[in-house]
Order: C-alpha cells, then structure tokens, then sequence
C-alpha cells in the first residue's frame, strides 16, 4: 500500500520548506498593511466620499467616464510602488551579510528562501488589493452604479494593474540578485526599466540634431518607447480602462510582458544559486556587471550633460558638457558602487577609452558619417506624400519609380546645395506673409514659391522612412506633384476645394454614443434609408453657413458652431442623454460609377443638434478618420465632384454669395510686379471666391491644387482693421474668369 | 564525522583558505584555533554551507553540506555576529526555529531560558551584547544538533556563564554525542573543553592533533641532575626547549613519560618533576618546532 504524499512533503522533497514559506509571509505583515491603507486611501475612500458628497455628488457619468479611470490610474502606480517596496523587503536579507550568514546557514535551499520571499511579495501585495477592490465594488454598488459596463471597468482596471505589478516586481527581484544593498537594488530596478528607453532617447536626439531630412519624429514615436520600458506600456494599459478605446494597447505588450515576468523570475533565481554570500553588502555581486552599466549609464549621462550645455551656452559648449559629464558620472558611479569617495577614480583608463571613443563617434557623426540616411531613397512598396495636411498614398509600382527617380534627383541638389531654403516663401504654411495692407514692402520678387512636404516610403516589411522637405522651391516637387495629380489613386483620393458639386446624398454616418443605455463610448458606422439621407442632406447644407461675431475689443471672431442645444441630464438618472453622429458619408452617383464602392467623408463645419429619438444629431469631425469600405488610408477623401450630377440644396453661388457678407475686402497682390486692388464690390468678392483656391475661414492651399503662382488674394473677413485674413491663390484655370476684376494689375 | 579536504577560498585578491584538509570525529570537541583573519569563519561558513569553497569540499556524514537541507538538520551554526529576526523576542526566535528545525525541543528550550535566566518575551534587541550571546547559545542547544558551530563564542560571556556553557556543551556531547566546533583565538577558552584542537594560520591548518595525544607526547620536567652528571646525559631526549637557572633544568621534550624516565631515572636526579603543560606552551613549543614564532601566530 502506498502512502500519498502530502503537498508539504511533494513541495519539501522539491527543496521548499512550506512551514518556512508560510513564515516568512506571516512576517511580510509591516508591508501587507502599508499596501492595505495605501490602497485603502486611495480607492474605497475617495470613492465613497465622491458619491456621498452633499453638495455636489458624482453622476453615473462622472463617476464612470472621469471618477473609476482616475482611481485605476492612480492604482497602477501605487501598485508599480508596491511592487518594488515588496521586492526590496522581501529580499533585504540578502543585502547583508550578517542577515546572510543566518539565513543560509538554515535548512533551507536556495530555492526555498526565494519561494518564499516571491510568495511573500506576491501574498502582501494581492490581499491588500483584492480586499480594496471588494470594497471598492461595494462602495459603488451602494450608489446604484454597478452596471455591467461599470463592472468590467473596474475589473479590467484591477487587471492591468496586478498584471503590472508581477511584472514590476520581477524587474526588483532580478535587481536584487545583481545588487547587494537595497538602495543599489532600487536603483538597479530604475535602471532595468529606464534604460533602454534613455539609451534609445539620446540616440534619437542625437540622430535630431544630424539630419536635415531624415524625419526622426518616427523614431520619437511613444510607440517605440512603449517597447523600451514597461513604464510606458502600463500607462497604456490603465488607458485601456480610462477610456475603453485600448486603442493604444496591444496584444505584443502583453505578450512581451508576459515573457519578462518568466524571463526575470527565473533568470533571478538562477541568478541566487550562483550568487555568493559573501558578496552579501557589496553593491553590485558581479564585477563584470558593475562595468556593464557603469558604461551604459555613463552614455546618457554624458550625452545630457552636453546638450544641456549646449541649450544653454552655445555649441562650443558642448564639449565641455560632454567632458563633465561623462568625468562627473564616472566619479559618482564610482562612489556609489564602491561606497567610497576614494574608489571614484577606479578603472580611469577604462573612461578615457570610452571618452575617446564616443567623441569620436559623435564628430563622426557630426561630419556626415550618417548623411547617406539623409539623402537615401529606400525602396518602397507604398510612397506616402504629405501635403497640405492630406496623405496620398501611392501604390502604383511605376508611379513609385518616377517618383523616387525624381527624388534621387533632388536629393542630389540638396547635398550639392543647389536647392537651399528660400528665407522668403509664399505659402500657406510659412509664415513669411505679412498680413498688412502695405505689401510694397516684401520683395516678392525675391520670393519663390515654396513647398513644405513629406515623403515616406514604406517597405513591404511595413518599416517608414520618412523624409521631411520644409521651404524647398515647389519647382522641385512639381514633376512628382504632377505625377500624383495624374495617378488614378490621387483622383480618388482628393477633390479639390471648392470643385461643383452636382449631387450630395448622405447615405451613412457615424455615430457617437455616450455612456447611457449605449454603454461606453463609441463610434458606431451605420448606414441609414434614403428618406433620412434626403433628410439629413437638407439640414446639413442649409446650416452649412456660419456668422462671425465681433468681441469686446472690437476683433472680428470666426464663428461658434449654430449651436441648438446644450447637454442635459435627464431625470434624476445621472445619464447623458446626447446622441452624437460624427461624420457623414455620402455615396457618389454617376455615371463614371453605377455605384461608387467609395464612401466619402464630409469636411464641413461643425453642427450641433438636439437629441430627440427619432432625430438623428449631426456633428461632423473634422478629425475623424476610418472610411467605409475606402482602399487607401485615412484622409479628408472627397467625392470625384465633377462626376456628380446634382447637388441637393443650396448651390455653389448661393453659398458664397452668403459667405461675402462677411468679407469687408479681398486685396489682391501681384507677386511679379507688386501691384495690387482693393475689392470691395460684393458680386466681384463672389467671382473672386469662386475663382480661388479656399475660401473658407481657413486656407487649404494643397500642393496638389493647381494655382496660378502670380498673384496672392487676401481675404479680409470682417469690417474693422486689421481684420481677421487669410491668405488664398487663385486656381489656375480660372483667374481669367476674373480677369476684368484685377486688370489694373495684371500689366 | 565531519571531512574537510583541500579546501580553497578566496575574496577577491585574498586568499583566505588555502588547501585546508581536516577530519573532526563525531563525539569530539574540536577547538579551531588561530588569529585574527586566520580563515576560522571562513572555514566554519563553509561547513555550515553558507560559503561554497572555490575548491574542495566538506562533507557530513558522508554527504556535502552545501544546498543539503536535509543535513544542515543537524547542524546549527553560531556566528561572530549575531543575527536575529528583526523586533523578535527569544519565543518568536523559539517559533521560527520550531518551523524549520524538526529537532528544535520546546521544553528544553524553556528549561534553558530558567537557568541563563533571560526573559523570553522582552526584545532580544533590548539584551547586552553578553545576553544576546547566551540567547544565541541556548536557542542553539534547543535545537539538539549533532553539529554545533561556534565562532568565538565565548567573548562578551562573563567567567560563570562561560563555565555554564561548557558545561551544558560538554552534556551534550556526552548524552547525545553532539560534535562541536568551537572556533577561538583564546586558547586558555578551549583548554579546559576540547579534545581535538586544529591551528589555522594564513589560510592553512599549521597543527591539527588530539589534545591527549599532544599532552602524552610532550612533557615539561623540572630536574637537578648530580653534580658528576654532565647535561649531556639528557641527549637522548628530544628536546624542544631548554632553560637552565643555575642546576636546575627545565625541559620541554617530546616522547612518552615511559621513554622519558628511561632516560632520566637511570641518572637518579637529585630532584625530578613532571609538570603539567598549558595548552599555549605545547602550542608554543610544537610551533617553534615548526619554524614559527608563536608570538607572531597568535597574540
């Protein structure tokens, strides 16, 4: 007959002692309780005085959209604190010698006193939280407010930050291996997580300062960062809960935090079997680690030193910032690894190598040793162009070929420095205008025509490389502009501002919900019945005007929404009742298409409605971006307007002879000859309008618009001085529809 | 019985054990002797298994001591700076060894706590460095090892707590044949309770021999020889050390009392004294045997 084992005896056979186990989290009590009421004044607490408040007690929506997000915010950082408390106490036996004599000294192996100091950390941690969250749970129950939306936030909350805690905590119990004193610890854990993001960092600003073209904003990218350190992915995973998008939260973070919670928690204990006592009280157990990241801090730490000098004095300052700071990192380290001021010249060869070597780098780099980045033209299975805030993206293998033909060709004018950038500009993005009636006074002789764009090019690995061109002289970008223009991808991608519309029929439109019976927020994409596409259509064109209004100081001030409602809370329910529809899409009738396969998004102004049930609200974006159904990207995408046969309500005049009410005048400037008319006539200030690039209240000249490069229309809206102006061009294919107008200039 | 074969430590650039070799019998009283920086912690951590030798090994009983927890059991082990859990009392300490000894006996830990008449719900923390030593000694001997490893022990121990200790060590030894090894740089502590003493000097065991065998094989004599009696009578003896003041001679010589009054009685000295050896002069003489000056081995 054979005897079963118990699972003390399993577990003791494995070289842990349970009784010992169990010990040692009874005496992990002290960090238990300050876990406990750290997690108890900042969770249970605050919520049950949010909801009792006499005066101004939190709403369902408060409570939910604002209130709960808050508290797991503020949770996941009390728990990555608990974490690295519970990983430093847990461990602080082994910071001493004294201690570490005792402890191993006992019957117990390795592995049984770092079971027990994990399960002791982990037990600590997880009945102070859970204990809290019941409370919490319950606390938000007695108001009423556990529904099941509430509850998942919550609990997706508590989730992210215990995920978070384990891995925080296996971050400190592989630093205490490494470290021998429990301030080196917590600061080997600082170390664990910040260092790649602060390597990486000074790179990226270095790699900032180099280039001229290269657009380093991509390797700045918190996306990266998210990567680097589990500081930022735990941000993004408390986000998850804050707004319920978890938009920015991805499955490879959980993945990858998933594998350093095993990775550290083994390796550590790996680690602890080849650790020797006697180094108990040292800083660092492993020589050969201390030089490690003796180097790898000083790299950061001489680079910041530099560029502060360098941001406060002046280049040649530098150097000295480099020099002091790689010599007075060195000393600290030094000192704190050693534990003595004396030991803080230790190993000074090693940093004059490495002083020499990264001096040598950095001038290198300086030089140009980089400049083939700044001037390359990868390969590319998609090129992406920038312009006038659009995205084109461009697919079409040949078109890519020119294209990047083209910029191989300018690019070597850039390094020959043919095509510098011009100090004078005209352009819509460069602020070299002078927005004042005395416009003799720029020598727009000497101005050139500018462009600012980007170029990416995407692999079909899906890696960019994008490249930024600010003040580049537009006869550079022409040919490629003009290769756009003509792509088939560009005529389904952009419509020009202001082209005729023939016919508009909002087919479909994307709603926002908020909170109430609709749960969290979010967009919904439906399509809706032709009656309320007519419907719609005719309210959407008929408020599409908007009125200006001057302020107490006399300024003339572009419009508020027409706005027929405000947000209300509907009985005593604590809900908002709003019903948001965010953009509308419409579909395109014609003949080129039987039915357009593309729905487009509006770009009007913003409309507010009232919710009533059956009314559908509008209110367009502007930034909104996903298509239905749509083959490229995200954009403003515009109908193929000239393929449209009517245009349901007002017309295109009818439209700007109502906008011209709010133009006092339009100056219009001759670049060649600096000549210029003052237009005050309404029906001419129409044709005007029409004739232009943009007449809204902001201009959008796209590099994609043809304009007539020659003259510059200013737009004066309002009746005082200075009036609120913007800046437009003329379309190149009707300036001689105006040409009686500014005849007095042309010659 | 405990083997300790060729062990090697070092710290960094110093070498604090170098090739250390050692048998401790069961049921012996092993005194480890030798001066400050010797290598005697170093040796006793090794044993315990808190050190790992850089090369050779200890074993217990026939198996190595280190990650063993079934063996370190039986062994406990009284370091030269005490450690107790923090803000524990001697029944918290009492508990907490309960839970990981399966040796460790209540009552006797009770009895013990009445006879060192310590208080065991007051603070150790709160105890005199003498008191805490003898809180340490007697949580030890409640654990009933059949090791017991004691690094200088008996310092900061007033001369009736010491004989206590002794005492108490010595019982055990005799009733449940527990294996002390008390290391000390005092030989007059260890004189009067080991039977087994090793010297360690500059990492290495100079002198590792049973106290009897060392007092049966070396003697001091006191002896006036006749006046016809030349001094060169005595040559068969190996003599370690000569004085004279005027005729009367003193001697430290090595061999058997058997082969030393063969020697001697023959001559029918005028007067002829056997006396007793302190464990230091056996030290001394075995040392200057060797080529040492004692002096310059232990202070």
């Amino acid at each position: 007959m054979t005897l079963k084992t118990s699972f003390s005896d399993k577990m003791s056979s494995r070289g842990v002692s349970i009784s010992y186990v169990s010990f040692t989290i009874m005496r992990m009590w002290p960090a238990g309780l300050l876990f406990f009421i750290l997690f108890f004044f900042t969770m249970p607490v605050p919520a049950a005085i949010s909801i009792s408040s006499n005066s101004n007690p939190l709403s369902f929506y408060d409570y939910y959209n604002s209130f709960i997000p808050t508290i797991n915010s503020i949770f996941m950082f009390t728990s990555i604190f608990s974490a690295v408390f519970a990983g430093c106490y847990a461990l602080r036996y082994l910071q001493s010698r004294v201690s570490i004599n005792f402890y191993h000294s006992l019957p117990e192996t390795r592995l049984s006193h770092y079971t027990s100091a994990l399960a002791a950390s982990i037990v600590s941690f997880v009945l102070a939280a859970v204990v809290n969250e019941i409370l919490l749970i319950i606390v938000t129950a007695s108001a009423g407010y556990l529904k099941l939306e509430m509850f998942s936030l919550l609990i997706s909350g508590f989730g992210a930050c215990v995920f978070y805690f384990f891995v925080f905590l296996s971050m400190t119990f592989f630093a205490g291996m490494l470290t021998g004193l429990t301030s080196i610890q917590f600061l080997m854990t600082g170390y664990l997580v910040g260092i790649p993001a602060a390597i990486y960092g000074c790179i990226t600003l270095i790699l900032d300062d180099v280039f001229n073209y290269f657009n380093t904003d991509s390797l700045s990218s918190i996306n990266i960062y998210a990567w680097l350190t589990p500081f930022v992915r735990a941000i993004r995973a408390i986000e998850f809960g804050l707004n319920g998008t978890g938009k920015e939260y991805r499955i490879s973070y959980f993945i990858l935090d998933l594998i350093i919670i095993f990775a550290l928690f083994i390796g550590a204990y790996f680690i602890y079997k080849i650790r020797k006592s006697e180094r108990s009280g040292t800083p660092i157990i492993f020589p050969r680690v201390a030089s490690f990241i003796k180097y790898t801090l000083l790299f950061p730490a001489t680079y910041i030193f530099g560029f502060i000098f360098d941001e406060i004095g002046s280049s040649g300052w530098l150097y000295f910032g480099f020099t002091a700071g790689a010599l007075l990192s060195f000393m600290l380290i030094n000192t704190v690894f050693n534990r003595t001021a004396k030991a803080m010249f230790v190993g000074f060869k090693g940093l004059i190598i490495y002083f020499v070597l990264f001096i040598t780098i950095y001038i290198s780099i300086s030089a140009g040793a980089l400049n083939f980045i700044d001037y390359a033209v990868p390969q590319a299975s998609e090129i992406q162009i920038l312009a006038d805030s659009r995205l084109f993206t461009i697919d079409d293998k040949e078109t890519i070929k020119k294209i990047r033909d083209h910029m191989k060709e300018i690019n070597k004018d850039l390094k020959d420095g043919k095509a510098t950038p011009s100090s004078y500009s005209v352009s819509s993005v460069d602020k070299g205008l002078l927005y004042s009636a005395n416009v003799s006074e720029v020598k727009f002789a000497e101005a050139v025509r500018t462009v600012s764009t980007e170029v990416t090019y995407i692999s079909a690995a899906g890696i960019k490389m994008t490249y930024a061109y600010y003040g580049i002289d537009y006869s550079y970008f022409s040919e490629i502009f003009g290769l756009i223009h003509s792509s088939e991808d560009f005529a389904l991608q952009y419509i020009p501002p202001n082209t005729e519309v023939e016919e508009l029929n909002i087919c479909a439109v994307a709603t926002e919900n908020m909170l109430a019976k609709f749960g969290p927020s979010q967009h919904n994409n439906e399509y809706i019945d032709d009656e309320k596409g007519h419907y719609l259509t005719s309210i959407y064109l008929s408020y599409i005007l908007h009125k200006g209004y001057y302020d107490e100081y006399g300024n003339y001030k572009s419009s508020k929404p027409i706005e027929l409602y405000g947000a209300f809370n509907v009985g005593g329910s604590g809900y908002f009742n709003k019903v948001s529809i965010g953009n509308i899409y419409y579909r395109v009738v014609s003949d080129k298409y039987d039915t357009s396969p593309y729905l487009y998004r509006s770009n009007t102004m913003p409309l507010y409605f009232d919710d009533v049930d059956n009314v559908l609200s509008i209110i367009p974006y502007e930034n909104v971006h996903s298509k239905i159904g749509g083959r490229h990207g995200h954009g403003d995408d515009r109908i193929d307007f000239i393929n449209i046969k009517e245009f349901l309500g007002s017309s295109l005049d009818e439209y700007l002879s109502k906008l011209s009410d709010d133009i006092g005048k339009i100056i219009i400037v001759n670049r060649t000859n600096g000549n210029k008319v003052t237009i005050i006539d309404k029906g001419n200030i129409v044709k005007i309008l029409a004739s232009c690039a943009s007449v809204g209240y902001s201009s959008f000249i796209s590099d994609f618009t043809v304009t007539h490069p020659d003259y510059v229309v200013y737009i004066n809206y309002g009746y005082r001085d200075p009036a609120l102006q913007y800046t437009t061009w003329f379309l190149a294919d009707r300036v001689d529809n105006v040409a009686d107008i500014i005849s007095d200039i042309i010659k | 019985m405990i083997r300790i074969k060729d062990v090697t430590k070092t710290f960094g650039a110093i070498r604090a054990l170098d090739g250390v070799s050692a048998e401790i019998n069961a049921g012996s009283i092993y005194g480890l002797i030798g001066s400050n920086g010797s290598g005697k912690s170093t040796l006793l951590r090794i044993m315990c298994g808190v050190f790992l030798a850089d090369s050779g090994y200890v074993e217990i009983d026939g198996a190595n001591v280190y990650e063993n927890s079934k063996l370190k059991q039986n062994i406990v082990y009284l370091s030269d700076e005490l450690f107790f859990l923090p803000h524990s009392t001697m029944n918290d300490m009492a508990l907490f060894y309960k839970s990981i000894y399966r040796s460790f006996d209540i009552e006797r830990f009770k009895k013990l706590t009445g006879i060192f008449g310590l208080d065991p719900n007051r603070k150790i923390s709160t105890f005199s460095r003498g008191m805490t030593k003898q809180a340490s000694i007697l949580l030890g001997l409640s654990l009933q090892p059949k090791y017991m490893f004691l690094d200088e022990t008996f310092d900061g121990l007033d001369p009736v707590v010491r004989q206590l200790v002794k005492r108490l060590i010595a019982e055990e030894v005799a009733e449940r044949k527990m294996t002390p090894v008390i290391a000390s740089h005092n030989l007059r502590e260890l004189e009067d309770i080991c039977d087994h003493v090793g010297l360690l000097h500059q990492g290495g065991i100079l002198f590792d021999r049973e106290l009897d065998d060392m007092k049966l094989n070396i003697h001091k004599l006191q002896l006036v020889l006749r006046e016809e009696t030349s001094i060169d009578a005595l040559s068969p003896l190996n003599i370690l050390e000569h004085t004279s003041r005027g005729r009367m001679h003193t001697i430290v010589c090595r061999g058997t009392l058997e082969e030393i009054n063969a020697v001697i009685l023959p001559l029918e000295p005028v007067y002829y004294e056997n006396i007793p050896l302190t464990l230091e002069e056996i030290f001394i003489s075995e040392m200057e045997e060797k080529g040492y000056d004692f002096k310059n081995v232990i202070f």
